[in-house]
């Protein structure tokens, strides 16, 4: 979105097949404020009725996508401008009686813009964001919602002074209150079945001061370097827990609001080396460091593709990495093509990852069902782009290895993560063919997710279960998509779209899951839970 | 990290919305290992005490895992020596009664007792300890008729007391005429958050074959239920067979789901399966 016009109003939009979006700009004083807004909404529930009803669609079942971007631009004076935005967005999915899944998400912020003098430039944003998942899963005659999230209020200012050519610094200084709703049970109609239930929320706060400076030695020769502070602290109210090796609780702390249950804090350094080896050649040289707080927790079967964010707690500490990377850039033909080419390595320290049968959801104790390790990560990326032409485009390529280790996992072997895909690979071209039509058409590829998949089965009991080798020894199958547009520019200010979603209709999984062959109950069966196939559309596209 | 938590929720959420709306499932053939064929060992040692007579039989079944496509037909294990010893020192061996199947009686039972199993097949040791528990005491039964989902069903309630004084685990089987009916969830109990209390557990009884079963009741019928007691470590391991079991299943998962393992074994030796020392409480009710 851009930040308005501060000339004149203009209305534009799309109007189509599954979606719509309006959004009107307006000056509010001439040349010196001025306000975009902006509204979109999905409506792929006109198409429900179209499926069959044994697909498992529900009846009363709605599913959409809205949301609403606001932006005021002004400008108080000479060095000052000031930026409001807001955004407000909510997916719904309705499933009839099963139940309902809602995202919501909202967000302001106030940026103020102020130079101190043409060396000096401060930022200063406040900004302030929710995020809510919400699921809600008829039980009988109960619904019982499940919801989850994360609050932010943040305020950072950011300065950049240009000392002369040879020198620029970046500072800065930036603090966040987070508050963590891990999740939360609650009935709509009282019945005897769940008890409310929550797990307390997380409350933490951050602190991070930076400072770099770009040296330039030469025109040939360029070095960067910085240093982050970081700190982090998870503040009461709240209650830790500590636990033995097989999870029993052997204490518990309770911290009172404002009280310090644990910080965190770190310098992470960074470095990095250009040298032009001519005027369309480059190599750069990096090193940096990372702190994380927030945690990635994803399922390893592929029954529930679905993760979880946990923050840093007294027993989950910060995940550190340390990167190097060498890379090589080249401009042919004036610029009409570059080309970059970069390795990397990444250390991994304090991983998080489940332990093996971990219960995945709603888990008050989860700490108890985590375990702590390494890991490492690298890879070659390869970039090619035409920019200039009739024709132009991109190739991209990875090639790379995500690995964990964990002693209480897979027997204390490096193991693929669940985000190692050895391959990755994304064409995109444009075709402009005259001023009348251009054609465009993107194909991605990449291997699929590692994931845990039973290695074979047997009774106890007197039922089958599965019997399990090891963690994320198999894949999905590889993901594979082609997309299609065309767009006819007709009039001055008007458009049709064309496109096709997954033109070769590629099944791609979502999902694999293992069950007894409704054929014949003595053998078992693996069912792949896709994608829908095509998605053709059309929207027509205006501005006045 | 804003944005990345941000395109993650969205991800999730857009992919269940096309899966939902768009979803399309289809049998496919999926390339799993042929794992060498692991031993099953599934040991139990049951005392019960409100019967006449005080009875215990230690059971123990062995059999291999098989690929995980191959029809089931798990092959059992035989001409395997199978001790049981208490903590006293006495040792007994388990006769094999039929093929995989070993059994003793006359074991000495006391709560509190620490069981050892032995098993040596193959030319492999395998070893689990478990100890017998002092079991929940059943109270009573009671049946009466409801609807159910509008349909006609009966439900068995079962009664009993919560002993306050320790941890219980226990574990409810339903026999119909005398003939075990498997429930489709183990029926696991733990006191956590009920510790001492009255508790009442109803099972559904609906003449609906996707109800566990199966079946209403008719006059003259003898249902029987049987709680089982255990410790922690019994629990644990049937608690995430329990969610093995039953998420298997197709689609999506909301509920509980587990990160896909063998439980927790009390089995040296890389075996699978539990040994478990079981103490339990019967009553039973004929339908009039």
């Amino acid at each position: 979105m851009n930040d308005g016009s501060k000339k004149e109003a203009s209305i534009y939009g799309g109007i189509g097949l599954i979606s719509s979006r309006l959004a009107i700009e307006a000056p509010i004083i001439k040349d010196k404020m001025s306000l975009i807004l902006l509204g979109r909404r999905t409506y792929l529930d006109l198409f429900l009725p179209l499926i069959p009803r044994d697909e498992g669609v529900q009846e009363n079942s709605s599913i959409y996508f809205y949301d609403f971007n606001t932006k005021l631009n002004a400008i108080l004076g000479e060095n000052d401008r000031l930026f409001l935005s807001g955004y407000f967005g909510k997916d719904v999915a309705n499933l009839g009686d099963e139940g309902s899944v809602k995202w919501g998400n909202t967000t302001g912020t106030i940026r103020w813009n102020h130079i101190f003098s043409n060396k000096i430039f401060s930022n200063t944003t406040f900004l302030y964001s929710d995020f809510n998942f919400d699921l809600g899963v008829s039980e009988g005659k109960s619904l019982v919602e499940i919801n989850s999230g994360i609050k932010d209020l943040s305020l950072k200012t950011d300065f950049q002074y240009y000392l002369n050519n040879e020198n620029n610094f970046k500072f800065g200084i930036h603090g966040v209150k987070h508050t963590f709703n891990p999740g939360k049970i609650s009935e709509g109609n009282k019945d005897d079945k769940y008890e409310s239930f929550e797990i307390k929320n997380i409350h933490a706060l951050e602190g991070n001061l930076y400072a770099s400076h770009e040296y330039k030695f030469s025109n040939r020769l360029k070095l960067e370097y910085g240093i982050r502070y970081s700190n982090f602290s998870i503040i009461g109210p709240g209650e830790y827990f500590n636990f033995t090796k097989t999870g029993e609780i052997i204490d518990t702390s309770i911290y009172k609001s404002g009280e310090i249950a644990k910080t965190y804090h770190g310098i992470e350094p960074r470095i990095s080396f250009n040298y032009f080896l001519d005027i369309s050649s480059s190599i750069k040289l990096s090193y940096a460091r990372n702190r994380q707080n927030i945690h990635l927790l994803t399922n390893s079967s592929s029954g529930t593709p679905i993760d979880r964010w946990q923050p840093s707690t007294p027993l989950i500490k910060p995940e550190i990495s340390d990167q190097i990377s060498v890379g090589y850039f080249k401009n042919f033909k004036n610029s009409a093509y570059e080309f970059s080419a970069e390795l990397y390595y990444k250390d991994l320290k304090n991983q998080v990852d489940y332990k093996n049968g971990a219960d995945l959801v709603l888990n008050e104790f989860v700490e108890a069902d985590l375990v702590f390790g390494t890991g490492r990560a690298y890879g070659m990326e390869l970039y090619l782009k035409k920019n200039l032409g009739k024709f132009t485009g991109w190739v991209s390529y990875t090639l790379s290895r995500v690995e964990k280790k964990f002693v209480e996992i897979n027997k204390g072997k490096l193991f693929p993560a669940k985000q190692d895909k050895t391959h990755d690979l994304s064409l995109v071209g444009v075709y402009n063919m005259n001023e009348d039509w251009t054609f465009s058409a993107t194909w991605v590829y990449s291997t699929g997710n590692a994931v845990t998949f039973p290695s074979g089965k047997y009774s106890i009991g007197g039922k089958t279960t599965t019997y399990y080798t090891e963690r994320n020894g198999y894949r999905m199958p590889a993901y594979h998509r082609l997309d299609i547009g065309a767009t006819w520019h007709f009039g001055e200010d008007s458009d049709l779209t064309f496109s096709v979603y997954n033109a070769y209709g590629r099944t791609n999984a979502y999902s694999i899951t293992f069950r007894e062959a409704k054929s014949d109950p003595s053998k078992t069966e693996a069912v792949k839970l896709a994608l829908f196939k095509y998605v053709p559309s059309i929207t027509y596209n205006f501005r006045f | 990290m804003k944005t990345i938590l941000n395109n993650n929720f969205r991800r999730i959420v857009l992919a269940t919305l096309f899966v939902i709306s768009f979803g399309c499932t289809e049998v496919v053939d999926v390339e799993l290992n042929s794992a060498d064929p692991k031993i099953v060992i599934e040991g139990s040692i049951t005392e019960s005490v409100d019967q006449a007579e005080r009875y215990n039989i230690a059971t123990v079944r062995l059999s291999k895992t098989i690929d995980y496509f191959n029809p089931k037909d798990f092959p059992k294990v035989t001409n395997a020596i199978v001790e049981i010893s208490d903590s006293e020192g006495n040792t007994k061996t388990l006769t094999e009664v039929s093929q995989g199947l070993y059994q003793a009686h006359g074991i000495s039972s006391k709560f509190g007792g620490k069981y050892t199993l032995n098993v040596e097949v193959e030319n492999k040791f395998y070893e689990a300890k478990s100890e017998l528990v002092k079991p929940l005491q059943l109270d009573s039964l009671s049946h009466f008729t409801n609807k159910i989902d509008g349909m006609d069903g009966d439900v068995i309630t079962y009664y009993f007391k919560d002993d306050p004084n320790k941890e219980d685990y226990a574990q409810a089987k339903l026999y119909v005429n005398g003939k075990q009916i498997l429930l489709d969830s183990f029926d696991l109990y733990s006191d956590q958050y009920v510790n001492g209390r009255e508790i009442d557990i109803g099972i559904q009884f609906l003449d609906d074959t996707t109800s566990a079963t199966g079946d209403r009741l008719v006059k003259g019928d003898v249902v029987e239920i049987e709680l089982v007691s255990f410790n922690k470590s019994a629990y644990t391991y049937f608690d995430v067979l329990d969610d093995l079991i039953n998420t298997d299943g197709e689609g999506i998962n909301f509920g509980g789901n587990a990160i896909p393992d063998n439980p927790p074994t009390n089995l040296t030796n890389d075996a699978l399966g539990y040994f478990g020392a079981y103490s339990v409480s019967r009553k039973s009710i004929t339908i009039k």
